[in-house]
């Protein structure tokens, strides 16, 4: 693992107003988000295709694919927490970009009040043309989907130039990052 | 009461000057943006040659729009975007109004954009019935309050927050805070309804990438986020100078435009936008259309010189570091676009006759052209402008005859002695009170020497030798 880009994307985006964690196993996620937020598991909806990545960890919450599609958005406008992957992280800026997918659409890291981003050490970029340069490759001639690159809640300085957190998308916004070097 | 038009810069200057209060706030916004551009400049080593290369990325549009409008209109179809191309302002109203009109719906939520505010769409909208909601927090103070944006990126800069207080407390009928977190959480809850409900969405554009027909927004609130994703049909409005060659090209400007425009990294949201609800895309709206505004853009980019005001991103950094922006505001300007770019650009693409001041709305100290990203040479296309200004015959006779004489004595050194001993003498006598319309009531006539300088060393030189 890369411990100076870790550390600048850590600091970058505590600069940005976020969390971030670093575990070395995903076994301890649903005790660091219970440590962080009293959400009853009802509020907390996550991707699917996350749960599937931790292997045996099953996060506190419902899948967002277990939703009929109907009634996604009004679970969502409820919801307090929302948790998505990535597709790499930006150290450079203090970044996570998103691609939109079925089990993980732009609304679940949006509505909620809160927002969580689950990655792996090994999605670690230094810059943003780094991380555009692989998704890009990896799609080469087919079709991109829609890709939002997220660096800390939602802010405003539009009152006198003070900082105020939490306009009009998530409040909080934080990182756990899960080692995997060995 | 300000008046909105570039014609009266003269007098809306001289009414924002003496409110110390307006100072005091734009001041403190601007040198608030400011220092934090400072810091995040600092972090990039080879920040000059990243602006030498945004400078090269955006001739190299503005060089062949054509081209570069026809490329990006390909692959955005080929992703499913509806694509409008509008030659004049009224054909892009026309376009949107008539999208929405198939939506049969009475309002849409809007996020902010210059070219919008260009068009006067809100107007246009509300008198077809058509109810525009403004949800970034800026935008929404002045739509409350009834005004236009002072600054491109912080509208409402020119608003304390007791003002915002009792603007809120009057229209939303809330009990009297001037907390800015408390006023914030007031307008998300009004929003969050809008933005439910909405059926069409309208955004800008930051930029638009000719390869992959990607649009991307950038933004902190979210709210352009949820205008474009929540909505059934999105309208994203941008003009043709918008297009950049590559996606591979978005790092690079993505490094220039927020730093130096609050001096973020990155701001809070980047949405790179690549299609409608589709298989691709699984979310967003049914529909996207894009409405590409020409506007005068392409007869601009033929000239030799002024083509490269096009190269501007909408930073804001010119207007930041402007002394005369500082002291007069935004709406002094009476234009969409205030400080040395809306100086340079409202002359050239809506009239240089009614603009005509604003060219002279600078002290050609050259910091804009310093501290523009995409470096554009705006102290200088004022000066151009000025010499354009001349040459149309817009001066007065007064300031021809004035301009006339005062090179005729330039070209002399014997006439400039004369002139300079007759100005010592008429000073005498009218006890320093030389009258100069237009420029005494302002400004203290400096005092002319009795010897002039040319004199004093000739002086010297007689009396202790040349060394
Ligand atoms: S002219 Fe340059 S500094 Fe001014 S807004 Fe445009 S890009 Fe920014």
């Amino acid at each position: 693992m890369n411990t100076d880009l870790l550390e600048m994307f850590t600091s970058r985006l505590e600069d940005a107003g976020g969390w971030c964690r670093i575990i070395s196993s995903p076994g301890s996620i649903n005790d660091i988000i219970r440590g962080k937020y009293s959400y009853e598991k009802k509020d907390m909806i996550y991707a699917g295709s996350v749960e599937k990545q931790l292997g045996d960890v099953e996060l506190d919450g419902i899948d967002i694919t277990t939703i009929h599609q109907n009634d996604r958005r009004k679970s969502l406008v409820n919801a307090k927490l929302g948790i998505t992957g990535c597709a790499g992280l930006i150290a450079e800026t203090g970044t996570a970009g998103l691609i939109t997918s079925v089990s993980e659409p732009r609304e679940l890291s949006l509505l909620p009040e809160t927002h969580i981003v689950i990655a792996y050490s090994d999605q670690l970029f230094a810059t943003l043309d780094e991380f555009l340069a692989k998704v890009t490759a990896e799609y080469g001639d087919a079709q991109l989907p829609s890709i939002t690159l997220v660096t800390g809640p939602s802010r405003t300085a539009d009152i006198e130039k003070k900082l105020v957190v939490g306009v009009h998308g998530p409040v909080e916004f934080g990182v756990v990052v899960i080692d995997r070097s060995e | 009461m300000i008046e909105f038009s570039a014609s009266q810069f003269k007098s809306n200057a001289r009414t924002a000057v003496n409110d110390a209060g307006l100072r005091a706030k734009i001041k403190k916004a601007t040198g608030t943006s400011l220092t934090k551009r400072q810091e995040t400049v600092k972090e990039i080593p080879d920040w000059e040659e990243l602006r030498e290369k945004g400078h090269l990325l955006r001739k190299k549009v503005v060089d062949d729009l054509d081209r570069y409008q026809a490329a990006f209109t390909e692959s955005a179809q080929s992703n499913g975007m509806v694509v409008h191309y509008a030659e004049t302002h009224s054909d892009a109203t026309k376009i949107i109004y008539d999208i929405i009109r198939r939506q049969s719906v009475r309002s849409v939520v809007k996020s902010k954009s210059m070219i919008t505010e260009e068009l006067r769409l809100n107007e246009m909208l509300e008198e077809n019935g058509v109810r525009v909601i403004e949800t970034d927090l800026g935008e929404y103070i002045i739509q409350l309050a009834g005004e236009t944006p002072s600054h491109i990126t912080a509208p409402a800069l020119h608003k304390s927050k007791e003002d915002i207080a009792r603007l809120f407390q009057e229209k939303l009928h809330i009990p009297y805070t001037d907390d800015p977190e408390e006023l914030t959480k007031v307008a998300r809850e009004r929003l969050r309804k809008e933005f439910l409900n909405a059926k069409v969405g309208i955004s800008g554009v930051n930029f638009a990438c000719a390869d992959t027909g990607t649009i991307t927004i950038i933004e902190n609130e979210a709210n352009a986020r949820l205008c474009t994703v929540l909505p059934d049909v999105h309208i994203a409005v941008m003009s043709v100078e918008k297009i950049l060659p590559s996606i591979n090209d978005l790092p690079l400007f993505l490094k220039l435009l927020p730093r130096s425009a609050t001096g973020q990294r990155m701001t809070s949201y980047v949405s790179m936008i690549n299609g409608p609800r589709s298989q691709y895309n699984p979310d967003g709206p049914r529909q996207l259309h894009i409405v590409i505004l020409d506007g005068g853009r392409k007869q601009l980019a033929k000239h030799p010189a002024w083509k490269e005001s096009l190269y501007c991103i909408r930073c804001g950094a010119c207007m930041n570091i402007c002394p005369v922006y500082q002291s007069v505001g935004g709406h002094a300007y009476g234009s969409v676009y205030p400080g040395p770019i809306g100086s340079v650009i409202t002359p050239t693409l809506f009239g240089m006759q009614e603009a005509q001041d604003l060219p002279y709305a600078s002290s050609l100290c050259g910091a804009c052209t310093d501290i523009c990203p995409v470096k554009i040479d705006l102290h200088h296309h004022l000066l151009w402008e000025r010499h354009d200004i001349v040459d149309r015959g817009y001066k007065s006779f007064t300031e021809k005859i004035a301009m006339t004489l005062w090179r005729w004595v330039m070209l002399s050194p014997s006439r400039l002695e004369f002139a300079g001993r007759a100005g010592w003498l008429l000073q005498k006598i009218f006890a320093k009170k030389l009258p100069a319309p237009g420029w005494t009531p302002q400004r203290r006539f400096p005092k002319i020497a009795r010897k002039s300088f040319r004199k004093l060393i000739q002086h010297d030189k007689d009396e202790y030798g040349s060394s």
